[in-house]
């Protein structure tokens, strides 16, 4: 799957998770802004803050679970009103990433983000 | 000059519509209101100081500034200086926060890096047609140093605040949550200013247009000069209610500058070293500021106190007075005073890509 990028703060969208061991997820606040994210997987937490290569366990344990990201990015950087949060999904059968794009309403404003992903 | 004045007109048109769907923040300091001097605007002479802190480029700003000397105006600005950070002009979503609070040097010039041009008028000449001065500048800066213990304690004081969302059982808006962070984040604009050392590197040229047609330029002068600069940290931090406890800043900015100036006969390279010192409070600002100048121009140095003042959200108004460079007044002493009015075309001017 390749990459994709949506103007937006939500999405909903399907993952293959395959035979893999280890299935690892990133969300990454770009545009050098601040935010944190939380991760939930059939809604019991698994991690908040800063998630990087988080790895969520083996395929045979996800399948036909909902891991579910909510992120907030908040307009530090001076240069410019845009936030990103892009969602990286490795290890399953292909590395997925998505980017939601939003500018923030202000300056020193936030955006909220949530994306879901069924686990197939 | 009409085509020139219209294209100054068309720029601030532009600006103005690029910075009118953005919200002002409640509370500007003077430092936000400014649009920062360019090094176009150093190398036509209009800047009021010479010793200009390193300054964060907006993805576009925009200045309008008037020298008491230039006495010909017709209702539309007679000097204007135009700045565009290209880096920031497209999305960047791979860049975290640890990679642009401490970037690598190349990282660091591509995100600060800027281009400039500025126009002011010129000397009138003999069959009265007045000339026209261009500019262009470059620049770029480099952050050195660890973040500040202040700058820890507030983005800790952040992460807590953002996680009391993040964990809310319905999705907050993003009213909500920005009502709940604006507080955390302007202060953490401001601490991670606060005990690091900003280099800024700096290019500039100036022409002179005669007939005011662009494919006739006389070259005037050249420029390039470093300038480091360090904010002391003086403010402290209400980890409960976010903002930083306002007190006046207080900057020391020194800069070494080569000038070859093909406006003389003689003295033509010139190296300025010099030393600024600033105060800046919510709405005040004054400096000194010393300059020697060295090279085989004659010794000569310039000596200088500037005061700005921030009249609204965005104007504000700056003056300058001392002793000037000999031979900078065209003959007409060494007395330094400038005048200056500011408009600010947006908080931060942003240029949005087009809907996918």
């Amino acid at each position: 799957m390749p990459s994709q990028t949506i103007n937006g703060d939500t999405l909903a969208a399907t993952y293959s998770v395959g035979t893999a061991a280890s299935i690892r997820i990133s969300a990454v606040i770009g545009d050098g802004q601040l935010g944190d994210s939380a991760v939930w997987l059939d809604g019991n937490l698994l991690t908040t803050g800063d998630v990087n290569h988080f790895d969520i366990g083996a395929a045979e344990t996800l399948r036909g679970r909902q891991l579910k990201f909510r992120s907030i990015a908040s307009g530090l950087n001076p240069q410019t009103l845009r936030t990103t949060v892009t969602y990286f999904l490795a290890g399953g059968t292909t590395d997925d990433d998505y980017t939601l794009a939003k500018p923030v309403a202000g300056d020193a404003m936030s955006v909220v983000y949530e994306a879901t992903f069924q686990l197939v | 000059m009409t085509t020139l004045r219209s294209l100054t007109l068309f720029i601030a048109v532009i600006v103005a519509a690029a910075a009118q769907a953005q919200t002002a923040p409640d509370t500007l300091k003077i430092e936000d209101v400014k649009t920062p001097v360019s090094p176009a605007f150093v190398i036509l002479g209009v800047a009021p100081t010479a010793v200009e802190r390193p300054t964060t480029p907006r993805a576009v700003g925009l200045a309008l500034i008037s020298a008491n000397s230039d006495t010909s105006g017709n209702g539309l600005p007679r000097n204007l200086a135009l700045e565009v950070a290209p880096y920031w002009l497209s999305e960047r979503p791979a860049l975290t926060f640890a990679e642009y609070d401490h970037p690598s040097f190349w990282q660091s010039l591509r995100q600060t890096a800027s281009i400039s041009v500025a126009t002011r008028n010129g000397t009138a000449t003999a069959t009265n047609e007045t000339p026209s001065l261009g500019g262009i500048g470059l620049r770029a800066s480099w952050t050195l140093g660890e973040s500040s213990p202040l700058e820890q304690q507030v983005l800790a004081a952040y992460h807590a605040k953002a996680k009391t969302f993040l964990l809310l059982p319905i999705r907050p808006t993003d009213a909500e949550a920005s009502a709940a962070l604006r507080p955390f984040v302007l202060a953490m604009r401001e601490a991670m200013k606060q005990g690091r050392w900003i280099v800024e590197a700096a290019a500039a040229s100036s022409a002179l247009f005669p007939n005011n047609d662009l494919n006739q330029s006389e070259t005037q002068k050249n420029a390039v000069w470093i300038t480091p600069s360090y904010r002391f940290q003086r403010s402290t931090f209400d980890a409960a209610t976010g903002p930083l406890k306002e007190v006046p800043t207080i900057d020391f900015v020194s800069v070494l500058r080569y000038m070859e100036d093909r406006t003389v006969t003689t003295g033509r390279n010139a190296v300025d070293a010099g030393a600024r010192l600033l105060w800046e409070s919510d709405t005040i600002a004054v400096s000194a500021e010393h300059i020697e100048r060295f090279g085989n121009a004659r010794h000569t140095r310039r000596t200088s106190i500037l005061g700005e003042y921030k009249v609204t959200d965005n104007i504000y108004v700056s003056a300058t007075f001392g002793r000037n460079f000999d031979g900078e007044n065209n003959g007409k002493g060494n007395l330094l005073a400038l005048f200056g009015i500011n408009f600010n075309a947006g908080q931060k001017p942003s240029l949005l890509p087009p809907p996918r």
